[in-house]
């Protein structure tokens, strides 16, 4: 632990820049600076380590346009006299798990209307060049907001998990690979279908 | 059945579809939307553009499945004449998949405007809308090659002979080159091609002539070549269908001079290898092209042989010679003529077929009403002596044996009664031998069996007397009583109970009451009083010429059939007797004057926005 920890403060070192020291005379309290600098060199291993994380998470679509939350959803007022305004009805598209049961009606916070809910993903292979209809098996992660990927919502970036049993890949250790990711690039409230790219 | 192909319409190509069904939407559908709209409009001018098209496409591809025949409903000959000319398989699964089509179109526009539903923007709603078109698009693109498919098969079918199946006909058949079209040409009107080599006629033609003042169909086939008939060709089996489906009187054509390029011969073990086709049908053997060689000069080998055929399958012979006419017209009557004769035949056969009485079904009784369960010898004896009479596993246990049921099957012969031979048991046996199956020889005393049951009917029906009047009221009595006394104990003990609530009767049920129990009803009348009766209506005594001097004009043609119509429904409504279903909503509102008339099915306009709309936040009166 404590070498983790060395190899993480690093070495701390003097520089001197020469540049910064100013031609001609100098005042007698700034002779010995000198340009001098005090740095920290970090080791090679977490520099290794830390662009390897970040090569990990390089998506087709690394960046989205935040949505607001009124883009998100709609607020559903309730009550008799129509003054509470705490449930949400989700209008986009979601994916929820295939033995989903509501809440009672009444206690559901997010309605997640059926007929937004998808199951299947159009998800095309990169580097095979083609596009496979899978099954989606849950929302990995929806950049917007971690509420969103606890909801199971689909936009624009959101990383799903499909179902590529039928595509035959084959791990390292030669068993057959069934769940992948996949980035959606399109933004399926609006063409009422979900495209994605596999993450492989 | 009408048997005109020519009136399918012609089927639009991929590209025209999509165009035209594309157009018809912009054309018939609003086409105007701002964003600033309520969104309820944006999503219903959405939803409409998307189930327009869904209903115009399923409307296009409808026609096309509805105007094209049905194999399975059209007449046999004509199904036979599309599998050979356009593959029963291949036009089936044209229309498949136009049928199938129609289906995806409807579930991709009841997606759409079911996500239409959620669109919270004009924007969001145009992308739906636009991805929903362009799917449906995309399923009609990939109609394409069907669609190409059946256009042709179209074009097609509308240059086919319209040939009726079921009408007087004369069919020419023979070897190619022996004079069929010449024929035709000399007896119809026909103008079919004749040209000295094999295969002029490619196709089926028809021609009509009159003959006994009725007209009658000539059909010209391609000629047939001696071959079995998985080598045919397309033009041959044309040839075989016509034989086949239509019921015609059949002339099959030889040319003695042997110039077509077949020996004669060879033209009559053409006719051997097709004659199935012939059976149950007039036949008549024709010697054409008489003025190269006559009969006389024919090797009498031949002639016997010819005679043979004709003997055999009760055909008439003729002599013609298309070359200068001779023997031409005797020969069509005489076709004529043993059609006419034979039609009428199985006419009258039919009649006395179906002249028989109606048939009954009888339950047969079981010969031996008493039926012990059986026991095999050998298990009793198992049972008694404790020693196994049979040596082995049976088959059960040889099943379980093999791995059970499902791997290993008990072969049927293990259930075979014994025969006098065990091994015979597993002997090969053929479905037909010696020209018989085993059908043949199943119980063949049945004859004498349903004399028996016969025999029994009659004695049943000897047996029943129908009951006269007087054993008919005295049942009904009985019954009366029964039922009479059942209400009364019900009613004592829901009296007891107190739940009794007597009926409301009219006067001649309490009269007829007062009789049973034996008291003079006949003050009953004056204590119940008069039954009351309706005035008659005025209105209905008015007729309703006496009201067309008020008006005329315009406005009088109107009015008359608005009087009309109320008198009828006051008419309606007044008959005694009559079955008075709820007046709709029309005839009410014609039933009284302008002045008196109710406003049925409007809702108080000037209060509306007290009784309409949903309630927000805020009071309950106000809406
Ligand atoms: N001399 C003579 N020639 C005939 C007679 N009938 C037909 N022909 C000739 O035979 C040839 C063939 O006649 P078609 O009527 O075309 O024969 P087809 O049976 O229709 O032939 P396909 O259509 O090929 O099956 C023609 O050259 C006719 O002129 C006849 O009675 N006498
Ligand atoms: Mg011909």
């Amino acid at each position: 632990m404590r070498k983790l920890l060395k190899a993480h403060d690093g070495k701390e070192v003097n520089t001197t820049d020469k540049s910064a020291v100013p031609d001609g005379a100098v005042p007698g309290y700034l002779l010995d600076r000198e340009g001098s600098n005090k740095t920290k060199i970090l080791s090679n291993m977490v520099k290794q380590k830390r662009k390897e994380k970040a090569g990990k998470w390089a998506v087709p679509i690394p960046k989205v346009k935040p949505l607001t939350d009124q883009e998100m959803y709609q607020v559903v007022k309730t009550g008799k006299r129509k003054r509470k305004m705490w449930k949400r009805m989700i209008n986009k598209a979601c994916f929820v798990g295939e033995n989903f049961v509501r809440k009672p009606p009444k206690f559901e916070r997010y309605i997640r209307p059926t007929g937004m809910r998808f199951t299947k993903a159009h998800v095309t292979h990169p580097e095979l060049n083609t596009t496979f209809y899978l099954d989606i098996i849950g929302v990995k992660k929806n950049p917007q907001s971690s509420l969103y990927t606890s909801l199971g919502v689909i936009t624009k970036g959101a990383v799903i998990e499909v179902n590529v049993a039928d595509l035959g890949l084959v791990t390292q250790g030669g068993k057959v690979v069934w769940g992948k990711y996949a980035q959606v690039t399109n933004n399926p409230e609006n063409d009422g279908c979900i495209n994605a790219v596999l993450l492989v | 059945m009408n048997y005109n192909f020519k009136s399918i319409p012609s089927v639009p190509s991929a590209k025209d579809l999509i165009d035209t069904v594309l157009s018809k939407t912009q054309r018939k559908t609003p086409t105007e939307i701002h964003p600033q709209v309520q969104i309820a409009r944006i999503r219903k001018f959405y939803m409409r553009k998307v189930k327009f098209t869904q209903s115009t496409i399923e409307e296009k591809l409808g026609e096309i499945l509805e105007k094209f025949p049905k194999l399975d409903d059209i007449h046999p000959f004509y199904a036979d004449l599309i599998n050979v000319l356009y593959d029963k398989d291949h036009y089936k699964l044209a229309l498949g998949h136009i049928n199938k089509a129609k289906s995806l179109v409807e579930s991709v526009a009841k997606d759409y405007v079911r996500m239409l539903k959620y669109a919270d923007s004009l924007y969001r709603g145009k992308t739906l809308k636009k991805a929903a078109l362009g799917r449906m698009c995309t399923i009609l693109k990939k109609l394409s090659n069907s669609l190409n498919y059946l256009d042709e098969v179209r074009k097609h079918l509308a240059r086919l002979p319209s040939i009726d199946p079921h009408t007087r006909s004369i069919i020419i058949t023979g070897y190619p080159n022996v004079g069929k079209s010449s024929f035709m040409n000399n007896v119809t009107r026909a103008n079919a091609e004749v040209q000295p080599y094999a295969f002029t006629t490619k196709s089926l033609f028809v021609g009509h002539t009159d003959y006994d003042f009725i007209p009658w169909q000539v059909i010209d086939t391609p000629g047939l070549l001696d071959r079995p008939i998985e080598e045919r060709n397309i033009v041959e089996m044309q040839a075989i269908t016509a034989l086949a489906h239509i019921n015609a009187c059949i002339l099959f054509f030889i040319d003695i001079s042997e110039k077509c390029g077949y020996t004669v011969p060879q033209q009559i073990q053409l006719f051997e290898s097709v004659q199935p086709l012939f059976t149950n049908k007039p036949l008549g053997i024709i010697i054409t092209k008489t003025d190269l060689k006559r009969w006389e000069d024919l090797n009498p080998e031949y002639q016997q042989k010819i005679q043979e055929i004709v003997q055999k399958h009760n055909a008439f012979m003729s002599f013609i010679s298309n070359e200068n006419k001779e023997g031409v017209m005797e020969c069509r009557n005489q076709a004529c003529e043993h059609l006419k004769s034979f039609r009428e035949n199985v006419k009258t056969k039919k009649v006395t077929t179906y002249g028989r009485s109606m048939p009954y079904v009888s339950v047969p009784r079981a010969l031996n009403p008493s039926r012990p369960p059986h026991i095999p010898d050998s298990v009793i004896v198992e049972a008694q002596t404790g020693i196994k009479a049979r040596e082995g596993p049976t088959p059960k246990e040889m099943q379980e044996l093999q791995g059970g049921a499902g791997v290993f099957a008990i072969p049927p012969q293990a259930h075979f009664v014994e025969l006098q031979d065990d091994d015979w048991k597993w002997d090969v046996m053929p479905e037909v031998m010696d020209g018989k199956n085993i059908l043949d020889f199943v119980d063949p005393d049945i004859l004498a069996k349903l004399e028996e049951l016969e025999k029994e009917e009659e004695i049943q029906e000897d047996a029943h007397v129908p009951l006269d009047y007087d054993e008919y009221r005295d049942i009904y009595k009985v019954k009366r009583k029964i039922h009479l006394r059942r209400k009364r104990i019900q009613q004592e003990s829901m009296m007891a109970k107190g739940t009794f609530k007597p009926k409301r009767k009219n006067l001649s049920e309490v009269e007829e009451g007062f009789k049973e129990l034996g008291i003079d009803p006949s003050g009953l009348k004056d204590v119940v009083g008069v039954k009351r009766r309706r005035k008659p209506s005025p209105e209905i005594a008015t007729n309703v010429e006496d009201f067309m001097d008020v008006e005329e004009g315009d406005g009088g043609e109107v009015i008359k059939k608005k009087l009309k119509l109320k008198n009828k429904a006051l008419v309606k409504a007044r008959k005694p007797g009559a079955i008075q279903p709820n007046p709709s909503r029309k005839e009410l509102k014609i039933i009284g004057d302008e002045a008196t008339k109710a406003f049925y099915d409007q809702k108080p306009q000037h209060i509306k926005h007290l009784s309409v709309g949903k309630r927000g936040i805020g009071k309950t009166d106000r809406r």
